[in-house]
């Protein structure tokens, strides 16, 4: 009996814990994961989440379209804070995009078999935070009807963009990112699109799943084609892990003002990114784990996991301050070590201090169990991990901006209304899509964590499990 | 623009040519005026028929779906061509026109710049004495007065407006009213008006009117001077001050080089007496003694801080200090200086009075004492006493008469006859008397109080709405008349343009209440030109002083006669008052505000917004405290408060400014004007409440409470202080002569050790590269640069709310940073442009390439390739780089829709969302070498291009040129050991780069 007991929790050939609990079957997996797509009615809950988001998503189509009516002056930008809310909500969103690619690429490489269960939405979560993202660069500059000239487009005029300025390489970076990813997770999806397709009753549906899913039988064939153009796509998303950000810090590092102009930002950027990417993800998670009963799925060593990610780009983050005030003091630069004492004491030290607290002393709990498996605290924290992130980039880029090299021109810089609803409306943007997301695709990666399932296993004895589900 | 002699000169106006536009467009039957071609059709129209609105619909049809821009319809235009083409204009070429101007009290020949018959840029005209080259900020500025929409457009007679022409004829038939009895009851008051044409109109009228009575509103002389002219026995005389010879200058509360007397030559003369060019060691010392910062006391080598009445014992000690040391004051063996009684200041102060006199009495005749004109009469009388116990009279100093013709009385005089019954009719002229008299004079209602008020006006204000006929002046780009300087010198007013609306120059009005029988100001300057002219009148001579601009002969030669003191004693006897003020009190000090002065230019826009030089305020005046005094009262900058001075109280805002005197207040004149046109409405706090006519400058006992209220005030600078950084660099004379490469000290990193670069060296050495060179041993910090570069590059006004924000537009600022402690703080003014640099960071990040190199090594701007992305002005260390928050450009045509008229055709007018930055006036480099290319190499040749702000600038301070020509000014500047870059540690590699600082302070005072 201890022998069968056992079995129950570990993995019976590598004798790992399980990744999914609770007895699911294959069948159970499918059902509760494609409960939401095919719902008859959705739920009032559902249309009232929908609607909410659709609001704020309208707050941003009024704030944007009055910005491109009256120009970026609504903002409260100005001479010599030029970038100020937008390029820190641009950061802030392309930051979040990390973690999706992350768990769904970098993990599959490393064969992390627990990123099943939460990369679908992880991905989901990242191309509508680049999605977010692109709104800023696109909408902050003041003649947004010519900004495709930031494209290499032939043209009569023989005008060419500059290839020296990390806008430019921004451009590509996080073009190519959106459109990776988003391949990336369609590939993905195709053997579940082709499960909804399979069980859908409505016309319409069995025409959207079908074209969708692109004629995926299940083949043996389509599963070897399946796994190469996933493990190419993982390889390719990988290193753009890396360079999205590294490229997004560059905005900053190649330029030559105080406290942008630091070679650390390429690594720290990107610790920064994960850090804040695995935060939403623990944050949605758990709302959409409790929401669509997915506890089975989604386990307390998923969170566990991820919340000692947060913990380890926490404090490399946190490293990455003191080496920053460290580096400053070494150069032996007046203006560097201006900046980040004028960071710590000046006019925004109340904006460093949020960013110190949320970003590295509030993880530090996570040193902790009882943090790592509580959903309140998982769930406190990581909200606090987001606004600390989002400080990060407000005190980087306002604050070098306010007080550079020349007093003359410092400034305090203001927020307007514009700015904050501009900021708040692209919330509204990211939710709505979450909200078609979880009624029209399905959440998790029924076909993959199938795959992680005990009776996927060449060596399962399906008589010694017990109390499955049939 | 290229200032060739003979490509400026050959020209002159005619009457007959001003009016050929009027003319053909009276041919063409098409209705006069000056407003843009196509204003008319811009209208909105009522109603929209059947046609038009199916075609609208057709329109909107085809466009839907598509993106609306572009679609805005343009009006339509017409092309006039000339019929009859007036002889020497080649449409599209300005051409300038000699003149000359009185603003304010002083007087400049000027060349104006005229496009199309609009004139739309003044320059300073290099022969004329008080010019030499350059405006002021008040100069440059003219330009955008002509064109102010709230001018008095229409005559107003009871409230009812009227035709020109029918104003003037009710004009004369009031004036043989007057005429019938002499002028009885009559009184005149009028604006100080430095032109012989004038003035003998006014000898006329008062001839005519025999009886009528004149008094002076004072707005644009100095009364101090008047009347200590008459306390030293030389009523109605002058004083002007030379500084070409002058090794030592003490200020006392005067500000020569900022708003008091002939700013622009004495700037020159002072700047050109400091140049350290080709290893000069020697240069003048300026003292100062004043009790807040002015322009003159910012750039003072030694300047001392005392509350304003310690000015006045500060001068009764220097009489003595030099008394004991036996320079007899008021004449040999007077003793006047020995019975004036001790002072507080001379133990306070004794170090500072013996280096003065130390100094005065080494330099005999080579010194000059100035008085400020907000001092009382026998303080101003006491100092020139000094002057000429020193030997300056004849040297620094000089007198001479002014020419006036009438004996003006005072307004306090016109209050008592007005209200004594004995004026019944008022006429004015010029001046806005109902704003800027002092409120006890209660000026509005004297109006009241008499049966008949004339005035004739710039602008519709206080005045103009307080009289029962008001008639509009003409500005003085828009009539002939003349002008004189101190010094005799006379100049013709021609005018540039016909009156943009129907007005009177002042000589035709008082022509006209003369009965004159010529009434036409042409021919009045013409006739006065005749008599005056003493080497006989020509009609060449007539022409020659047009294209000159200075007329060949003077109004009148220097007074040569002695001083006399009697009255001086007598005056200082019962004077001095040395009363401390009480704890808890202020001093106000009311000073002429230094962007509207008194409140007459409140209206025009570039001033509202120029910065103020030291507070950097701009679109209000606020109550300067100094730290000490504002932290005792509890009070910080933005504070509302109430201000109570002696019964009166006024509203006002705090702003606390180091360098203001403990317990002292100052208080601008000029704003919170009552009625102002759509600019000035709404600007600052009006003084009028606390102001004595007895004592205008100086209240005593203000108790100040703040209301708990607050009070944008919108600066372009917040923070003065230099943080140690090497901005501004400055060093004393001795050490300079020590080390005359002191600027290197200063470099954070090694001169040799910044030459690295990542790409490849810029090639600076081929072809014409242009650079600039600073001096901030010149700089005043009088900003008529920025104005200057306002007008010729058509930087928008962006408005108080938009300054507040950080939105200031002007390509070319002046930073003021303080030095010193806060009892004795110094102040350093640097004028920042864009700075060209050879490898500009603003380049390499813009994404579209929308800022390049030029090959002559300029940093150009693409404004139609920009997109805004802002990263050029991230990436600026020097923050040059200004944007297009909103489109400023059209937000300035809609709230004044004649500026279009002044703006320079050559500079693009910058839309909504793009960068704009100095362009070291490459429209004027590239008009030049279309010139060199047509008349020789296509080689510029040095000194044919001036930037706006070179050309402006009073104190020679900005030199711009090539750089690769050895022999170029700016070349040698570079060369100098003084020559630095701004930030070089950046390695940017600027080409406006400045020549330190040089003080020369008092070896014991340093």
């Amino acid at each position: 009996m201890q022998r069968v007991a056992e079995l129950d929790d570990l993995e019976p050939v590598d004798r790992r814990a399980t990744l999914v609990l609770g007895g699911e079957s294959f069948h159970s997996i499918t059902e509760s994961v494609c409960a939401p797509v095919e719902w008859k009615k959705a739920p009032l809950a559902w249309w009232i989440v929908l609607f909410a988001s659709a609001s704020v998503l309208g707050i941003l189509g009024i704030s944007v379209g009055y910005l491109f009516w009256e120009g970026v002056g609504i903002w409260g930008l100005a001479q010599p804070v030029s970038w100020a809310w937008d390029i820190t909500n641009f950061v802030f969103w392309v930051g979040i995009g990390h973690a999706g690619t992350l768990i769904s690429a970098i993990l599959f490489l490393f064969r992390q078999k627990w990123r099943t269960s939460i990369n679908r939405f992880a991905e989901a979560m990242t191309i509508f935070a680049v999605m977010c993202a692109g709104i800023y660069p696109a909408i902050h500059v003041g003649r947004v009807w010519v900004i495709y000239w930031v494209f290499p487009i032939p043209n009569q005029m023989g005008a060419w963009p500059n290839f020296r300025s990390p806008l430019l390489w921004d451009v590509f970076a996080v073009s190519t990112y959106l459109t990776v990813s988003a391949l990336f997770w369609y590939v993905g999806l195709i053997p579940d699109l082709a499960t909804l397709r399979d069980r859908a009753k409505g016309v319409v549906q069995k025409v959207a799943y079908g074209i969708a899913s692109l004629g995926w039988r299940g083949s043996n064939r389509h599963w070897q084609h399946y796994e190469r153009a996933y493990l190419i796509l993982a390889g390719v998303s990988t290193p753009l892990v890396l360079s999205v950000h590294t490229i997004v810090s560059f905005d900053f590092a190649v330029s030559q003002l105080p406290g942008w102009h630091t070679t650390i930002f390429p690594p720290y950027f990107v610790a920064g990114a994960i850090f804040s990417g695995f935060a939403m993800v623990i944050n949605l998670m758990i709302i959409a784990r409790w929401l669509f009963r997915l506890e089975n799925l989604v386990t307390m060593r998923h969170f566990e996991n991820m919340a000692k990610v947060i913990l380890l780009t926490g404090s490399i983050v946190g490293y990455a301050y003191g080496m920053e005030f460290f580096v400053a003091w070494y150069s032996g630069n007046p203006y560097e070590s201006f900046v980040f004492i004028n960071r710590a004491t000046g006019p925004y030290w109340w904006a460093y201090w949020t960013m110190v607290t949320c970003n590295v002393v509030i993880p530090q709990l996570f040193w902790f169990k009882k943090m790592r498996t509580s959903l309140v605290a998982l769930f406190v924290i990581s909200v606090f991990v987001n606004i600390g992130m989002w400080f990060e980039r407000f005190v980087i880029i306002v604050t070098s901006l306010a007080n550079d090299f020349l007093p003359s021109s410092w400034m305090y810089f203001k927020p307007t209304i514009w700015d904050i609803s501009t900021f708040i409306g692209s919330w509204g943007l990211f939710f709505f899509m979450f909200c078609l997301f979880v009624r029209f695709l399905p959440m998790v990666a029924i076909s993959e964590v199938k795959g992680v399932l005990p009776e996927a296993s060449p060596h399962f004895d399906g008589a010694a499990k017990k109390g499955g589900k049939a | 623009m290229n200032m060739n002699r003979s490509e400026i000169r050959p020209q002159w106006q005619s009457l007959e040519e001003l009016d050929s536009i009027e003319t053909q467009s009276k041919e063409l039957g098409l209705p006069v005026d000056e407003f843009a071609p196509g204003a008319d059709t811009l209208e909105v129209r009522s109603g929209v028929d059947r046609r038009n609105f199916l075609g609208m619909l057709g329109a909107s049809m085809a466009l839907t779906g598509t993106v609306a821009t572009g679609c805005i319809r343009k009006p339509d235009e017409k092309i006039l061509p000339y019929v009859k083409r007036p002889e020497d204009l080649i449409p599209g070429e300005s051409r300038y026109f000699a003149t000359s101007l009185q603003v304010v009290g002083q007087v400049y020949g000027v060349l104006v710049k005229s496009f199309d018959g609009r004139p739309i840029k003044v320059e300073g005209n290099p022969d004329h004495p008080a010019s030499l080259g350059a405006t002021n900020h008040f100069g440059q500025a003219e330009v955008l007065s002509i064109y102010d929409p709230d001018r008095l457009t229409k005559p107003v007679q009871d409230s009812k407006p009227i035709e020109l022409e029918a104003a003037r004829q009710s004009l004369s038939q009031l004036a043989a009213e007057f005429k019938k009895t002499g002028g009885r009851g009559l009184g005149i008051l009028t604006d100080w008006v430095a032109s012989p044409s004038y003035q003998g109109l006014l000898g006329k009228l008062n001839g005519a009117l025999p009886e009528a009575r004149f008094y002076s509103s004072a707005e644009s002389r100095s009364v101090a001077e008047l009347s200590a002219m008459g306390l030293l026995g030389l009523p109605n005389g002058r004083v002007r001050y030379s500084l070409a010879d002058a090794k030592v200058i003490v200020a006392l509360d005067a500000d020569p080089f900022g708003l008091e007397g002939e700013t622009v030559r004495l700037t020159r003369e002072f700047a050109e007496g400091r140049k350290l060019a080709g290893g000069r060691l020697n240069m003048n010392r300026l003292y100062a003694v004043e009790s807040s910062f002015s322009v003159t006391g910012s750039i003072a080598d030694n300047r001392l801080m005392v509350p304003p009445l310690a000015i006045q014992e500060f001068v009764v000690e220097l009489a003595r200090e030099l008394d004991r040391r036996g320079v007899s004051i008021g004449g040999q063996g007077s003793g006047l200086a020995a019975r004036l009684g001790q002072t507080n200041i001379a133990t306070q102060h004794s170090k500072w009075i013996k280096a003065v006199t130390e100094d005065l009495l080494t330099n005999p005749g080579q010194s000059v004492v100035i008085p400020g004109e907000k001092q009382p009469d026998w303080v101003y009388a006491l100092t020139i006493a000094v002057n000429a116990a020193l030997g300056n009279v004849g040297k620094t100093v000089e007198f001479y008469p002014d020419g006036s013709a009438v004996k003006l009385g005072y307004s306090d005089q016109l209050a008592q006859d007005i209200k004594a019954g004995s004026v019944k009719s008022l006429i004015i002229v010029g001046g806005n008397p109902a704003y800027s008299l002092p409120g006890d004079v209660g000026f509005e209602d004297l109006l009241t109080r008499v049966d008949k008020s004339i005035y004739l006006g710039f602008e519709a204000n206080e005045t103009s709405a307080a009289v029962k006929f008001a008639i509009p002046m003409a500005h003085g780009l828009e009539a002939w008349g003349d002008t004189v300087t101190i010094d005799g010198t006379v100049a013709v007013r021609q005018p540039i343009i016909a009156p943009i609306f129907p007005a009177l120059s002042e000589i035709e009005f008082l022509a006209v209440l003369a009965g004159e029988s010529e009434t036409n100001g042409y021919s009045i300057v013409r006739q006065n030109f005749r008599n005056q002219s003493k080497s006989g009148d020509s009609d060449a001579a007539w022409h020659a002083a047009l294209i000159s601009g200075v007329a060949p002969y003077k109004s009148f030669e220097k007074i040569s006669t002695g001083l006399s003191y009697a009255q001086l004693e007598v005056a200082l006897r019962k004077q001095l008052n040395t009363e401390e003020a009480s704890a808890d009190s202020l001093d106000v000090v009311f000073a002429n505000d230094y962007r509207v002065y008194d409140g007459r230019f409140a209206n025009n826009a570039w001033l509202q917004e120029l910065p103020d030089p030291l507070t950097k305020l701009t679109w209000d005046n606020a109550i300067l405290l100094g730290p000490s005094t504002a932290a005792k009262l509890g009070l910080k900058t933005g504070d509302s408060v109430e201000l109570n001075v002696g019964g009166g109280t006024a509203k006002g805002a705090v702003l606390v400014q180091p360098g203001v005197a403990k317990g002292t207040a100052v208080f601008s004149l000029g704003y919170g004007r009552r009625k102002v046109g759509r600019v000035g409405t709404g600007t600052g706090f009006d003084t009028a409440a606390l102001r004595s006519y007895r004592s205008p400058f100086l209240a005593r006992g203000g108790k100040i409470r703040a209301t708990g209220e607050t009070y944008v005030l919108a600066r372009t600078q917040l923070h003065n202080s230099m943080e140690g950084r090497p901005i501004v660099r400055e060093a004393t004379l001795a050490a300079y002569t020590a080390q005359p490469n002191f600027v290197d000290k200063y470099e954070l990193i090694a001169k040799d050790k910044q030459k690295t670069l990542l790409w490849t060296e810029p090639n600076v050495t081929t072809g014409q590269q242009w650079g600039m060179t600073i001096d901030l041993n010149s700089c005043t910090g009088c900003s008529s640069c920025i104005i200057a570069c306002q007008a010729e590059n058509n930087v928008a006004i962006v408005g108080k709310k938009e300054v507040d924000r950080h939105r200031y537009m002007a390509w070319i600022r002046v930073d003021a940073y303080f030095t010193g402690t806060a009892d004795d703080p110094q102040a350093v003014m640097q004028p920042v442009n864009c700075m060209h640099c050879e490898t500009a960071p603003c380049e390499n990040v813009c994404p579209v390439g929308a800022t390049v190199h030029s090959p002559e090594g300029m940093n150009d701007m693409a404004y139609n390739r920009c997109i805004g992305t802002r990263y050029c002005a991230n990436n600026c260390p020097y923050k040059v780089r200004k944007f297009n928050y909103f489109n400023f450009s059209k937000r300035q045509d809609e709230m004044n829709p004649l500026i279009a008229m002044q703006q320079n055709p050559n500079v693009t007018v910058r839309f909504r969302g793009v960068i704009e930055k100095c362009t070291y006036c490459v429209q004027r480099v590239n008009k030049a070498r279309i010139d060199a290319k047509v008349n020789g190499n296509g080689i510029i040749p040095e000194g044919t291009v001036q930037t706006a702000c070179q050309q402006a600038c009073p104190a020679g301070a900005i030199e711009f040129g090539d750089i690769n020509n050895t022999s170029s000014q700016v070349a040698h500047n570079k060369s100098e050991p003084r020559n630095y870059g701004l930030l070089g540690e950046l390695n940017t590699r600027p080409r406006t780069t400045y020549l330190a600082k040089v003080r020369n302070p008092h070896a014991s005072l340093v």
